[in-house]
């Protein structure tokens, strides 16, 4: 626009931030691909069975016959670890999946609706952002009852007031665009303007707040797995996992690390896969 | 004394071409130099290199580069940040922006004085900086030192952050664009303050797109062309007998030419805007304007930033319904109507926006924002539509792929101009179309309008602040101010003879060359003296 | 200073009132939609003798009508009491009040050494070349993604298993106190560094900073006296939430310590359906957020002169 800005768009050219976030978002993708690979074909990269015991070789340390060592009962934490991502993972997708289905609906409501629902439900999310995500979740769970499908609902529920706020300010700022308004200058009916328009840029943001979300949703799966309120011991779940190694930790440490950096991958590929979403759509 | 002595300079970021090359010029004190160019010149990166401001990653050569007595080229960062502030002084474009908005003015213009005077009190600091606002025609400098900037006028900032260059009385201000920003009647205040400050003795650096602005200071110019100066001299000469395409293209966009058409009489009465109201809360954006649009016409509306220029344009564009008074379209309701029945008009009535890039949906190629306009057209007939529109405004078939983000401003308005005639509309509503873009981009973009309206017959409303745009272009004019319209006439008749005070002030205050006859200025014949000596004189106008 | 503070506090006192009274009538409804609470306290064993149901739904006030018990609830916690617990039988305030402060502290520490780290990551790097800046955000990215409770078992298994710096276990005063709260604190001070390294890279493109700079500024005087003070406007915006988060994430690192506080009454309570408890923890959570947020609104006017006209519109 000006002589300034432009002076200031030669020091830091766009091309390389562009670069990078291209590189990131294959590097993410690519392994988005493995893990969904490891949720439907655990048994092509688990040497063991999960609840295999041994108790010849329990708590014996990483080695080239058990990459990432075994637990007191002799089992091989890499393949725990392979075939629990159907229990962390998918727990935190499901958990997901209901915070943008009930915020989409929400904020789609506020932003359509009138101004009377519009306050209720903002309001309503004021209250619910009150609450940590953590001790919201843990009194659905004191409510619902324990186990994997609940931890899924309590996260969920407790993240959908962020998915409303976004998908309602997104639906506002859509629907004011100037974009929006050319169409309708052009004399473009609104259903198709808001099929071909609104819609799409409202979901954009979404998708990539729900790839961040993702991974706190499997980190806060596992965490509330840890207190003993998920799926119950033998079950290969990373934060049961983690909660057993616990006890081991003054002798046998891999047993609850690895579990830990297991999420820690996770939850670095959904924020990077998020991030370079949102730059690519940025730019 | 010699202030600044740069020969063979060259600047570049990374591996990229260079964005200045062999540069060079000096300049004394009591003496302005004007480096004029468009952004991408490299003129403020020129302005820049003389701080050590240039970027990061920007490689600095020359063979000879000196600020104030010193050679520049071996300073560490630390010799750096002894010369900025204390010798040099810089003021930017903007003053909302290049004052920190979480700081009292007072902190920002003692800021130098207390980095360069380390033994300075806070009383001495005090002083000097009420006496430096009131130097530079702040008035209540005690009120007003308490302030941030927010709480000033757009022209008290940019009075105070003069101030906070000048605070250590450097022999050199480097004034990068310090008008831009501005209304034409603070800008030419803001001028008179740069003169001031030059006739104390000290060297004006000035930086501007603006051949008008720059020729009513500058002593010297020097213009800038893709990272070279391709012409400098005295100013006289160069306003006078210039040699280089480049600035007689920028001297023509300065002066303003004057369509060479007869006025157009209208045909039949295609926009009917009859005394409408609007009211935003208390505040009354547009008070009872009236005015009509006939068939092939050109209508230029002018008005400052907040005359509720734009909000009349949303109500002629049905996206707004006026509180009073009503709309006609081709004869027909057209505000007060619901937008179902507005639908199917309003393909005789387009836009054509100040910031193209936000009209467009980020996510669509270029080819599909236009073929929105093309409803009920499919496959090869629809691009073949597509390709003629672009060839219409001048781009290539292969811009139908591009995003809206891939092109240049120029660029983008030109998509906009071929998607509002794409439905062959009658009426073409222009708000601010050029007024984003750099200056010899606006002629082309005015002038491909201009050439449309020719073929195709459509009536344009042309909304604008700047007066040199809506002269080139329009049959009639309408001066907005406050919401209401105070003077309106030919375009002739109002640039000749203002009724209307606010218009003589406008008038006065457009920074503006001399009109020359074509020959004069294209055949380098001798000139009449420019208005560089006093430019509280400026000729309003014009031959005709 | 500024003639409309006092309505704007009145404001902010009425939402802030507003959203606590929104958390306790949503947290009590969602209690009662979600089954009969006699099953929560006795059990489903004891559920069939005859007269007991009765006795205990007379005993909590069960039996009465749904909107009586909701204006109960609403009068009896404007006084302080959160009702009694199923499963101990004894008052909430009772049973919370000494596990409250280990939390709490466990809570503001952390926020203070998370605010620390991250000012002394912003200032250290703030300004440096490319590979400093790219070096130390995909640390920060790294300490964003560790969860505190893992993070603890590292710490727990590093310091005090095999070095033995640390005791592992409860809380020894101020060396119990060092690995939870930098359990909490890293991942706490990669999140706010993230923001307000974000946030810096914003002002400092912005002219005035150029202004600054071209007055002779240095590079430490620049991000002291300007920029510093733009990058905490997000971090401020953010202290409830973070607040919020710490108290939620001490749970769970509590446990893995072994610390006293709500932590463990709270699992407790959460397994056993104890939902006065829950529900109190809940409510004084939403009421810390509460605070916490009043604190940075009124924190906001003084960093960013810009905000204190607002409430003129």
């Amino acid at each position: 626009m000006s002589a300034t800005t432009a002076a200031f768009d030669t020091a830091r050219p766009r091309w390389r931030a562009t670069r990078g976030s291209h590189i990131l978002l294959a590097i993410s993708t690519l392994a988005v691909a493995l893990i969904v690979a490891l949720l439907l074909f655990p048994g092509v990269f688990a040497p063991y069975a999960p609840d295999t015991n041994d108790v010849q070789h329990t708590f014996s340390p990483p080695s080239s016959t058990h990459y990432l060592g075994t637990d007191q009962l002799g089992r091989d934490v890499f393949s725990r670890l392979v075939y629990g991502a159907r229990y962390s993972v998918t727990t935190g997708l499901v958990a997901t999946a209901i915070a943008v289905v009930a915020g989409s609906l929400a904020g789609l409501t506020a932003a359509a609706g009138s101004r009377l629902a519009d306050a209720l439900i903002m309001r309503l999310t004021d209250v619910w952002m009150a609450f940590p995500e953590v001790l919201l979740a843990l009194l659905v769970i004191a409510l619902i009852g324990t186990g994997s499908t609940q931890i899924a609902v309590a996260i969920g529920v407790a993240a959908v007031p962020y998915y409303g706020r976004l998908v309602r300010g997104q639906a506002l700022a859509v629907t004011k665009a100037e974009y929006v308004e050319a169409a309708k200058i052009l004399g473009v009916p609104a259903w198709r303007y808001v099929l071909r328009h609104v819609l799409p840029n409202v979901g954009g943001p979404v998708v990539v707040l729900a790839s961040l979300g993702t991974g706190s949703a499997i980190a806060a799966a596992a965490g509330l797995s840890l207190l003993g309120l998920g799926p119950l011991p033998p079950t290969p779940e990373w934060g049961v996992m983690l909660a057993e190694g616990q006890t081991y930790l003054a002798n046998a440490w891999w047993i609850a690390v690895f579990p830990g950096l297991a999420i820690v991958v996770v939850v670095l590929v959904s924020t990077t896969l998020g991030r370079s979403l949102q730059a690519r759509s940025l730019r | 004394m010699t202030l600044v002595e740069v020969a063979g300079l060259e600047v570049s970021f990374g591996h990229e071409p260079p964005v200045v090359r062999d540069i060079s010029f000096t300049i004394e004190d009591g003496e302005c130099l004007a480096l004029v160019g468009e952004s991408g010149s490299g003129k403020s990166v020129t302005a820049r290199t003389l701080l050590g401001l240039a970027g990061e990653r920007a490689r600095v050569r020359a063979r000879t580069l000196r600020v104030g007595s010193a050679d520049v080229r071996s300073f560490s960062q630390r010799d750096w940040q002894r010369l900025r502030g204390k010798s040099v002084g810089m003021v930017l474009q903007d003053a909302l922006v290049s004052l920190d908005p979480l700081r009292r003015i007072e902190d920002e213009v003692a800021e130098s004085i207390r980095l360069h005077q380390r033994d300075s009190t806070r009383t001495e600091r005090h002083r000097r900086v009420l006496e430096v606002l009131a130097e530079v025609g702040v008035p209540e400098p005690e009120l007003r030192s308490q302030q941030y900037p927010h709480q000033l006028s757009g022209g008290l900032r940019q009075r105070a952050l003069i101030a906070s260059a000048v605070a250590t009385r450097p022999d050199l201000v480097i004034a990068d664009e310090p008008t831009t920003a501005l209304d034409v009647i603070v800008q030419h205040q803001i001028l008179r303050l740069l003169e001031e400050i030059k006739e104390q003795g000290r060297g004006l650096l000035l930086i501007s797109h603006d051949l008008a602005v720059v020729a009513r200071l500058a002593d010297r110019i020097a213009v800038m062309l893709d990272g070279r100066i391709v012409e400098t001299g005295p100013t006289e000469r160069i306003v006078g007998s210039p040699e280089h395409p480049y600035t007689r293209t920028l001297l023509d966009i300065a002066r303003g030419r004057r369509a060479q058409r007869p006025p157009h009489a209208g045909g039949q009465t295609l926009l009917d805007v009859d005394a409408v109201t609007k009211n935003f809360g208390e505040r009354r954006a547009v008070a009872g304007v009236s005015l009509t649009l006939r068939a092939g016409e050109t209508v230029g509306l002018v008005g400052e930033s907040g005359s509720g220029k734009s909000t009349l344009a949303r109500m002629v564009m049905g996206l707004t319904e006026p509180d009073e008074g009503r709309i006609l379209l081709r004869g027909q309701p057209w505000s007060g109507t619901p937008e179902r029945a507005r639908r199917v008009q309003r393909q005789h009535i387009q836009l054509i926006q100040q910031d193209p890039q936000a009209a467009f949906d980020p996510r669509h190629t270029i080819g599909r924002i236009i073929a929105e306009a093309l409803p009920g057209q499919r496959g090869a007939r629809r691009r073949a539509q597509i390709t003629e529109l672009l060839a219409t405004v001048g781009l290539d078939a292969h811009f139908a792929h591009r995003r809206p983000h891939q092109l240049s401003g120029g660029q983008r308005q030109r998509v906009a101009i071929a998607r509002a005639i794409a439905p062959q509309p009658e009426v073409l509503i222009c708000d601010e179309p050029v007024s984003a873009l750099d200056v010899s981009v606006q002629a082309q973009v005015l002038d491909l309008l201009s050439e449309l309206q020719q073929r195709l017959g459509i009536a344009l409303l042309f909304i604008t602040h700047d007066l040199t745009v809506v002269e080139q272009i329009s049959d009639r004019l309408l001066i907005m101010n406050n919401g209401e319209v105070v003077e309106e006439g030919l375009t002739t008749a109002v640039f000749d003879n203002p009724q209307h005070p606010y218009t003589n002030a406008l008038l006065q205050a457009a920074p503006r060359l001399p009109l020359l006859s074509a020959t004069a200025s294209h055949g380098g014949a001798p000139e009449p003296r420019a208005a560089t000596d006093s430019y509280q004189e400026v000729p309003a106008v014009t031959d005709s | 200073m500024y003639a409309s503070l006092p309505r704007f506090l009145l404001r902010r006192l009425l939402t802030g009132i507003l959203v606590l009274w929104g958390a306790v009538t949503v947290t009590f409804f969602a209690v009662s939609a979600a089954g009969d609470q006699v099953d929560a306290i006795l059990g489903p064993q004891a559920a069939n003798l005859p007269g007991l149901r009765e006795r205990v739904a007379a005993e909590y006030g069960l039996d009465r009508p749904l909107p009586v018990q909701y204006l109960d609830r609403l009068a009896s916690l404007a006084t302080g009491d959160f009702g009694r617990s199923y499963q101990r039988s004894q008052p909430v305030t009772r049973l919370l009040g000494s596990q409250i402060l280990p939390t709490l502290q466990l809570a503001l520490s952390a926020a203070l050494v998370g605010l620390l780290l991250a000012l002394i990551a912003t200032v250290i790097t703030a300004g440096r070349g490319r590979i400093v800046r790219t070096g130390t955000s995909v640390f920060e990215v790294l300490a964003v993604a560790v969860p505190p409770f893992w993070l603890g078992i590292l710490l727990l298994s590093l310091f005090s298993f095999n070095l033995r710096w640390f005791p592992a276990f409860g809380s020894h005063g101020i060396s119990g106190l060092v690995l939870p709260t930098l359990a909490l604190a890293i991942p706490l001070a990669g999140v706010l560094a993230q923001v307000m390294r974000q946030e810096l890279e914003l002002v400092e493109g912005r002219p005035f900073v150029l202004s600054a700079r071209a007055r002779g500024q240095s590079r430490l005087g620049l991000l002291l006296r300007h920029t510093l003070r733009h990058a905490l406007l997000p971090a401020t915006t953010m202290s409830a939430w973070v607040l919020g988060t710490l108290v939620g994430g001490a749970v769970l690192v509590e446990k893995v310590f072994s610390r006293p506080g709500l932590g463990t009454v709270l699992v407790n309570a959460v397994q056993h359906r104890d939902t006065p408890v829950v529900s109190a923890v809940v409510i004084l959570a939403a009421l810390i957020f509460v605070v916490a947020n009043a604190l940075a609104d009124m924190l906001y006017p003084v960093i960013d002169a810009r905000l204190r006209e607002t409430s003129r519109a």
